[in-house]
């Protein structure tokens, strides 16, 4: 097993008392496996994705277990308490994220060189030349035409679709165990929704990298992963082979979800 | 004064009519700071109101038996007297008047230059839009405090013209704030859904700009009018503000600072009323800020 | 990058055209002549002067030779001190202006920018509560304030410092807390709001999310994004300063532009106050274009416009 999510609790206090966000989900996710996480927004998924990354703010409470392989002789790490200097050694390197808006998730101020670079120099350790060589490798695999001068231009110089290519590039550019992709096409236009899934599923076709893919939308579910989990009010619904969920859905409000899948 | 602040703290309740208003004005209420900064200055604008005629002492007369009279209760002088033996707190709340009145006044100018400055700019748009704002950003970069002294010096020394020189040079930031708001209503899907259902052109400003703008407004007044508060004082502190026997809070200052190591209280006191009056309208600026947008906070 | 700033440039022209046409209507505009004093003239020494100033030529010539002077960054003779030209009162008064508001502006930057982030970083803990508090009273307290209480403090009841005048760098402490303190406020106050919003950005999330330092994350991404408002409001704070300056001047003795514009002023000596407008006029317009072109060249989005 590659993570091993159990009980996950998160909670947040607020001006107007704790609002409980996430309410003890468990799910795993084995080594090169396609999960998905559905639900509507305000389900909880985003929150138990960024409560294993110790992203939350500050007044976020997290309690429960998450166990990742470490990938080596050592036994499993768990995230939940961990130390930070721990979280940031498995950030980026085992686990990577990728985020809804390409537009704000990179950061307008730096060149994509200098944001790919500055990834692979932390945890691979590697010269800057050697860096930016596995960089534009990265941006060449994604399918960005002229690779080595997309590294000198600023995010706003490039299309909602080419950031959201340089965000998986970056991302699975240390060859993460796990990808987290957090509504990966939501902000992007249907044309280039398909294209972006695909360029995921292709290259973890070549690395084996495991996927964690949270979305609203059941339709993106189908056509890439084997197993789905099904959140609503910050619990887990139900959980199962994707197959299963579609086919003989256990819940009532899985069976609204798969109601509101636009048929052609 | 205060009456001011309330009125368009109802006004903008009203305008907005729904729980947004109401959940602002709760989270203002809840604002310990921002209350008690309202209650203190809704004090100073009483006393300087009806305090005058309370007085048994005119802010004039001069009396030299009693010059340089250190504040106390037991003679009278609650504040002092100064070197020509004029009651100080009857003239800290002279110049009080004149001070608020300054304030107020002005930015009751500035507001109707820049609400209709910024909102024409933002929902015309296009082409009159960037010259118009063109033109506030040229005035911005010139150096309007000298402007203002020029026209104080060129026109003569008095308060119309302090109203008016003042106003014309504070508009600028109501109407950029005013201008983006605008814009980004303009944008909003009802205004468009306003339109396919017959609206004027008057009538969406009217009904759906103007009442949007409230919030923003209200809070870009409470914090224009210490502005201009210590514009009058920094001109009346150089001379150049009112003039004898008027006097204002930045002329006392000045008075004050002639005598300061003789009788200190003749600055002190009313250093300490025009900086408590800035500091709670900034205070109460601050608050009405985080209430119509507690993200901030 | 260079078309940006050719640009801006450009941009500047009409600025200065404003204020060099403004200023001169002014002057026309005015009621009574400087030549008016308390006692009638006699005919002809009138006849004199005004054509020594050149104030019996037409209205356009005059604006002509008026553009033709500055040209020349000539501003003519003061009327009040006979002999010295409002150049020579410039050249003598001007870096002495400068150097108080530029250490001021620099203790504003220098202690404000970290104030700031310390409160953005404690947001809503003890730390921020007091920075806001007090940059809240810091803009409260005007210079002309803070300055008579700093002597009354400082130079009347303890001889720690003196209280005006120029020597040595004793002389600059008052003058530059009193000056400086409202823009520490200020400052604080914008680079806690910028902090605070760069931190809440999703491009900070992925930046943690790449597993950098805390050190690199704040240094590489926050803080350039952060400090854009700040230098966006140098343009502004450099005029407020110069304004500031006036008062400070006064307070202190210091004999700087601000002191001479002062006297001129209620002297109304109008070639003076005139050349010290214009002459501060195009130093912050000149500012605001070096300010602006350095905003084009730390966030990559403007110039690309």
């Amino acid at each position: 097993m590659l993570l091993d999510v159990n009980n996950l609790t998160v909670d947040f206090t607020t001006h107007s008392g704790t609002v409980a966000a996430v309410q003890g989900v468990s799910f795993a996710v084995d080594t090169g496996e396609a999960v998905g996480i559905v639900g509507e927004s305000g389900s909880g998924k985003s929150q138990s994705v960024l409560a294993l990354m110790g992203l939350l703010p500050d007044n976020a409470r997290v309690s429960g277990s998450a166990r990742l392989a470490a990938g080596n002789e050592q036994g499993p790490i768990e995230l939940i308490g961990a130390p930070a200097r721990r979280l940031r050694s498995v950030r980026g390197a085992r686990v990577a994220m990728i985020f809804q808006d390409p537009m704000t998730a990179l950061n307008p101020h730096l060149r994509i060189g200098t944001q790919m670079t500055e990834l692979l120099r932390r945890h691979l350790k590697t010269s800057r030349r050697e860096a930016t060589e596995r960089a534009v490798a990265m941006l060449e695999a994604v399918r960005i035409p002229q690779a080595g001068q997309r590294l000198k231009a600023y995010p706003h110089q490039l299309s909602g679709g080419m950031r959201q290519r340089v965000m998986i590039a970056m991302a699975l550019s240390c060859e993460p165990a796990l990808l987290i992709a957090d509504e990966p096409t939501t902000a992007l236009d249907v044309t280039v929704q398909d294209e972006i899934l695909e360029t995921i599923a292709e290259l973890r076709q070549q690395t084996r990298t495991a996927l964690l893919l949270i979305t609203h939308d059941l339709g993106v579910v189908a056509g890439q992963c084997a197993r789905t989990v099904v959140m609503q009010h910050g619990g887990v619904v139900e959980q199962g082979t994707t197959e299963q969920i579609f086919t003989r859905p256990a819940a009532a409000y899985t069976r609204d979800l798969l109601a509101a899948i636009p048929r052609l | 004064m205060t009456a001011a602040v309330w009125r368009k703290q109802r006004a903008l309740r009203a305008a907005s009519g729904n729980s947004l208003g109401r959940d602002a004005w709760r989270r203002l209420a809840a604002n310990k700071a921002a209350m008690g900064s309202l209650a203190v200055l809704g004090a100073i604008t009483l006393a300087v109101i009806i305090g005058p005629w309370l007085s048994p002492y005119d802010y004039f007369s001069q009396d030299y038996d009693a010059i340089w009279q250190a504040p106390s209760l037991a003679n009278g002088h609650w504040f002092g007297t100064d070197q020509v033996g004029r009651d100080l707190l009857a003239r800290t709340l002279a110049g009080g008047r004149i001070s608020l009145m300054v304030g107020i006044v002005t930015t009751l100018v500035s507001l109707v230059i820049g609400v209709s400055y910024g909102a024409v700019a933002g929902f015309v748009g296009g082409k009159t839009d960037a010259l118009m704002m063109r033109a506030v950003d040229i005035l911005y970069s010139l150096p309007f405090m000298f402007f203002v002294i020029l026209l104080v010096v060129f026109f003569g020394r008095n308060l119309f013209l302090l109203f008016a020189a003042i106003g014309a040079v504070s508009w600028l930031d109501m109407a950029r704030i005013v201008r983006g708001q605008t814009l980004a209503i303009k944008s909003q899907p009802y205004i468009e859904a306003a339109r396919m259902a017959g609206a004027g052109t008057t009538r969406i400003i009217a009904r759906h700009v103007v009442p949007n703008l409230a919030g923003i407004v209200v809070v870009y007044v409470t914090l224009t009018i210490p502005q201009v508060i210590l514009f009058e004082s920094f001109l009346s502190y150089l001379g150049l503000g009112v003039q004898p026997p008027a006097t204002s809070w930045g002329a006392l200052i000045n008075d004050g600072t002639g005598e300061m190591s003789i009788a200190p209280w003749l600055v002190l006191i009313p250093s300490v009323f025009l900086a408590v009056t800035l500091f709670c309208f900034n205070f109460i600026g601050d608050g009405l800020r985080d209430a119509l947008d507690p993200k901030d906070r | 990058m260079l078309a940006f700033t050719l640009k801006r440039l450009a941009g500047v022209v009409p600025t200065l055209f404003i204020l060099l046409t403004a200023t001169f209507l002014l002057v026309h505009l005015a009621p009574g002549s400087p030549l008016d004093g308390d006692r009638p003239m006699p005919a002809e020494i009138r006849a004199n002067l005004e054509a020594k100033y050149h104030l019996n030529e037409p209205l356009i010539q005059q604006y002509g030779r008026y553009l033709l002077n500055i040209a020349q960054l000539d501003f003519g003779a003061s009327y009040q001190y006979k002999d010295t030209s409002v150049n020579d009162l410039i050249a003598t008064g001007f870096p002495v202006s400068l150097a108080v508001g530029g250490f001021s502006l620099l203790f504003a930057l220098v202690i404000g920018i970290p104030l700031g982030i310390i409160a953005a970083v404690r947001q809503n803990k003890i730390a921020d509560y007091l920075a806001m508090g007090g940059s809240l009273a810091g803009i409260s307290v005007p210079n002309f304030v803070l300055g008579p209480l700093m002597i009354l403090a400082f130079a009347v009841y303890n001889d720690w410092l003196p209280a005006g005048g120029l020597g040595g760098w004793q002389n600059y402490v008052m003058p530059v807390l009193a000056l400086g303190t409202m823009y520490l406020a200020y400052v604080t106050r914008l680079m806690r709001a910028s902090t605070i919003e760069v931190l809440r950005s999703p491009f900070i999330r992925t930046a943690r999310a790449k597993g950098l330092s805390e050190m690199r994350v704040f240094v590489v991404h926050v803080l350039p994004a952060a400090l854009l408002p700040v230098v966006s409001f140098l343009g502004p704070g450099a005029a407020a300063v110069l304004t500031g300056s006036v008062v400070v001047e006064q307070i202190f003795g210091i004999p700087g532009l601000g002191r001479f514009f002062v006297t001129a002023a209620l002297n109304r000596d109008y070639t003076l106050v005139l050349g010290i407008t214009l002459f501060y006029g195009i130093i912050i317009i000149l500012f605001n274009l070096v300010v602006d072109v350095l905003y084009g060249w730390l966030d990559p989005r403007v110039a690309y416009r």
